[in-house]
């Protein structure tokens, strides 16, 4: 794909992702349904796409500045471990339910109302996405220093001679008669 | 082929692969608490087990829960269930724990039966003491849990059962 056209479409898709469509469907959610979630379960859920959709605007941003420039220069190095960073924290964000310093280990204190005098405690262990997303991210930040490297230094690189048409094409003499 | 596209290629599949376990395990854990929980207009807004009270003829109560597991999901699921009874001064008298591995597409039934005897249900009776239950759910072979535990008046418990 051209470097303008995705510079246009991954942003777009990104906004759409993370700022369009969530604000949309939260939007469908009953509003019981939102109060029961932060009552029960201590979670913001219109507080959270708020924060989804911030971030969204940001990597979008990031992705524009990236495919706006070409993968020698600095600017695409830094938007691009910009952009990787924000990645990855919105998905520690996700699976730590508006919580990214869990690491995706959420625990929550129940409030179970037909039961008044009761107590509970809520663990999810979701450590293993965490981990799988680190070691994505670094192979990623090794990717992008491995790219811009390799490509800085085709770049610097002097180009190859330009061939002259006649001058370098090889004699050909089968047409030429034997010299006398 | 270059190393940076060798690891490009690496990180997409990387990708796609958390994808697809994220939404195995997603699938497995919504399917199988769906499936799983009371329904019926019998059952609707009751609680996901069955208590039940009996008393022997020595004075002593015999309590049993059931807990109906259906795993609807895609993955095997490990389900464990601890129950105790803990007096006033926190010392526990009765615990009881059952776990069960359930394979795709399989119902169990986890059931805890206990009896207490006369003398601890006197020490349960008192202001203070208190059941503790716990309900702990694992998949992707035990890399991915949940438990939830609950702490109650035992008095409130005994009440439920009535």
């Amino acid at each position: 794909m051209r470097l303008r056209v995705r510079a246009i479409v991954f942003p777009t898709i990104i906004l759409l992702v993370l700022a369009v469509i969530p604000n949309v469907l939260v939007g469908l959610v009953p509003a019981e349904a939102v109060e029961m979630l932060r009552q029960v379960v201590q979670v913001d859920l219109r507080g959270m796409v708020v924060v989804v959709a911030s971030l969204g605007v940001a990597l979008a941003a990031l992705s524009f500045l990236k495919n706006t420039w070409e993968k020698w220069s600095w600017v695409h190095l830094g938007s691009s471990l910009a952009s990787e960073g924000g990645w990855l924290f919105l998905w520690l964000l996700l699976l730590g339910v508006g919580d990214p310093s869990c690491l995706g280990r959420i625990t929550r204190a129940l409030e179970i109302t037909p039961l008044a005098a009761a107590q509970g405690t809520l663990v999810v262990d979701l450590r293993f996405f965490a981990f799988f997303l680190i070691v994505i991210a670094g192979l990623t930040v090794v990717n992008i220093l491995l790219t811009f490297n390799v490509a800085r230094r085709s770049r610097s690189e002097p180009p190859a001679p330009p061939v002259h048409p006649l001058k370098d094409k090889p004699l050909d003499r089968s047409d030429e008669s034997p010299p006398i | 082929m270059r190393p940076e596209k060798v690891l490009g290629i690496s990180i997409v599949s990387l990708h796609v692969l958390y994808v697809v376990i994220l939404f195995l395990v997603g699938y497995t854990t919504v399917a199988t608490i769906m499936a799983s929980l009371p329904s019926g207009p019998e059952q609707e807004g009751g609680m996901p087990f069955d208590l039940r009270l009996e008393e022997t003829e020595a004075g002593a109560q015999v309590m049993t829960l059931a807990f109906p597991v259906h795993n609807e999901g895609l993955l095997p699921v490990d389900i464990r269930v601890r129950v105790r009874l803990l007096n006033q001064a926190g010392v526990v008298l009765v615990e009881e724990e059952s776990s069960r591995n359930i394979p795709p597409g399989q119902s169990e039934g986890l059931e805890l039966t206990f009896t207490i005897s006369e003398e601890k249900l006197e020490q349960v009776s008192h202001a203070g003491a208190r059941a503790e239950g716990m309900i702990e759910y694992k998949t992707l072979y035990g890399l991915v849990s949940a438990s939830a535990s609950l702490q109650m008046a035992a008095a409130e418990l005994r009440q439920g059962g009535e």
